[in-house]
């Protein structure tokens, strides 16, 4: 993520906009994603890592964390920047330059956690992984 | 050496783990209380016996003599505090009571030098047989990290002094060879035997190996046999050596087979959270915490605690090193989270309809249970 202050036109206002998920094997059970897909980890800084719609493909944003960071996924999963909203989670754009092995990505964004206690951010992974359950999962089909 | 500052007239005993925070007492710990009085007793009179060589018999009346009451329960964990009832001492042994209470406060000390001699390799050499058997059942539902605490009571190092499992366990099986221990789980039907009489018997595979449970001979035709390698639920007293080996089943709190349809269910997600038993730092592309054992056996408890709900169950490790079972229903969309720490949270969300709930529970108890059910018991994803 970049080290500046985003700028105010760098928060993302489309709200039908989908920001994709890329989502851990381990995270995935019986064709359904766990929550801790939707809301960051321990070393994620409280921000949510998303690629825009707008910008990408959903197999160009499970290709690039596959074969570009060498990450892994069993697919795709996308949620609306009005869907992040209506949970109060505002999002903004992050592009990434390339930086040694790692590809650059100009669609990357993400979705602001901070300031939740421990139980907002389970109630809001709930809500969000829910929204990205009904949407279902954006690559590869099912 | 160890020291207690306080008079048998009222002994506290404090309970310690986070199922006695806050003053709770779980009822199946209440038999500790009267198991207790009978240790204590048991070696009152054993003192009595070598104050008064030449007696044979104890004085009529000398047992019903020590009869304790539960006068309340302290805060700061649970603190049950029992009072020597002096008045029913005088009634059966009318001028003995401050003789009594003088053995009895010997008695005490002699308890105290026990359990902590078991914890520092000063095991006694004998103990008298009915202080075996009420050491038998004091603290039987003692789990791995709680403890009962001796007030008033110090070691050498100025500790309180206190029995836990492992103490216990080394101390009974020292005097005795084995122990008794509570436990729940599943296993595999090995087999049936209608007998001969009124009971017949089904023998299960568990984690202790293959256990014979006595059961109704009309249950046996009826639900057991035909069923080989079914799932059994059971919830049992077993006593072990000190190698851990089963000996043999002391009783039966509960024994089912578990239903065909939660059986497939209970298959999958046991087997899912053995493969998250094993995952270690670094999981999660480099993310993940290795997961907590302690989370792994709440959830195990979890699971078997609520069977018929097992198949709207899905388990995710989570990376912070707990487990979490997530719960769909058509209402509802919730998530119990077993922390590391031993915390147990749940938080439950409408999927299309504004809803909230939410807690916090000290391991599976039974207010988790009860709230899953209410939410989740009316049907399945």
């Amino acid at each position: 993520m970049n080290d500046t202050e985003p700028k105010d036109d760098a928060f993302l206002t489309d709200t039908d906009e989908v920001l994709f998920r890329q989502v851990h094997p381990d995270l995935f059970q019986h064709g359904v994603p766990g929550y801790a897909a939707f809301r960051p980890g321990p070393r994620d800084e409280g921000q949510l890592s998303v690629d825009r719609s707008s910008l990408t493909t959903a197999e160009a944003s499970f290709l690039l964390h596959t074969e570009g960071k060498g990450s892994k996924s069993v697919g795709t999963w996308g949620v609306t920047v009005g869907e992040f909203e209506a949970a109060e989670r505002p999002c903004r754009s992050d592009p990434l330059e390339a930086d040694g092995d790692m590809p650059a990505n100009p669609a990357h964004a993400v979705a602001i956690y901070e300031g939740l206690d421990k139980r907002d951010l389970k109630k809001i992974g709930l809500a969000l992984s829910e929204r990205a359950i009904s949407r279902g999962r954006q690559y590869p089909d099912d | 050496m160890v020291d207690y500052n306080e008079t048998v007239r009222e002994i506290r005993l404090r309970y310690v783990g986070r199922r006695f925070d806050e003053a709770r007492m779980p009822v199946d710990v209440l038999p500790d209380l009267p198991a207790f009085r009978d240790l204590l007793a048991a070696l009152v009179k054993d003192e009595w016996r070598r104050d008064n060589a030449k007696r044979q018999r104890l004085p009529k009346g000398f047992d019903r003599s020590f009869t304790f009451d539960l006068i309340g329960i302290g805060e700061g964990s649970a603190i049950p505090k029992i009072e020597w009832n002096r008045d029913i001492a005088q009634e059966n042994l009318p001028g003995m009571a401050d003789y009594l209470e003088g053995l009895a406060q010997l008695s005490m000390e002699r308890l105290l030098e026990i359990v902590d001699g078991s914890g520092n390799g000063r095991m006694p050499r004998s103990l008298p047989s009915d202080a075996i058997r009420a050491l038998n059942k004091f603290g039987s539902s003692l789990r791995d990290d709680e403890r009962i605490e001796f007030n008033g009571s110090s070691d050498d190092a100025d500790n309180v002094v206190y029995l836990d499992a492992e103490r216990r366990k080394r101390l009974i099986t020292h005097v005795k060879e084995t122990y008794d221990v509570r436990a729940e789980g599943i296993g595999r039907l090995h087999g049936t035997s209608l007998g001969t009489g009124a009971y017949g018997s089904i023998e299960i595979d568990t984690i202790y190996g293959i256990i014979t449970v006595q059961v109704d001979r009309a249950e046996v035709a009826e639900i057991y046999d035909g069923n080989i390698e079914a799932l059994v639920q059971f919830d049992l007293t077993l006593e072990l050596d000190h190698h851990e080996t089963f000996r043999t089943v002391r009783s039966v709190h509960e024994v089912d087979l578990v239903d065909e349809a939660n059986a497939v269910a209970l298959t999958d997600i046991v087997r899912r959270l053995d493969e998250i038993s094993v995952m270690r730092e670094g999981w999660l592309d480099g993310d993940g915490a290795s997961i907590s054992p302690r989370s792994i056996e709440m959830a195990r408890e979890f699971v078997i605690r609520s069977l018929n709900l097992v198949g709207s169950m899905l388990a995710f490790p989570s990376p912070e090193g707990g487990v979490t079972i997530q719960m769909r229903n058509e209402k509802y969309s919730g998530s119990i989270d077993f922390e590391p720490e031993g915390d147990v949270d749940l938080v439950v969300i409408g999927r299309d309809e504004p809803f909230e709930f939410d807690g916090t529970y000290d391991g599976v108890d039974t207010t988790l249970i009860e709230s899953i059910t209410k939410l989740f018991g009316q049907d399945r994803h």
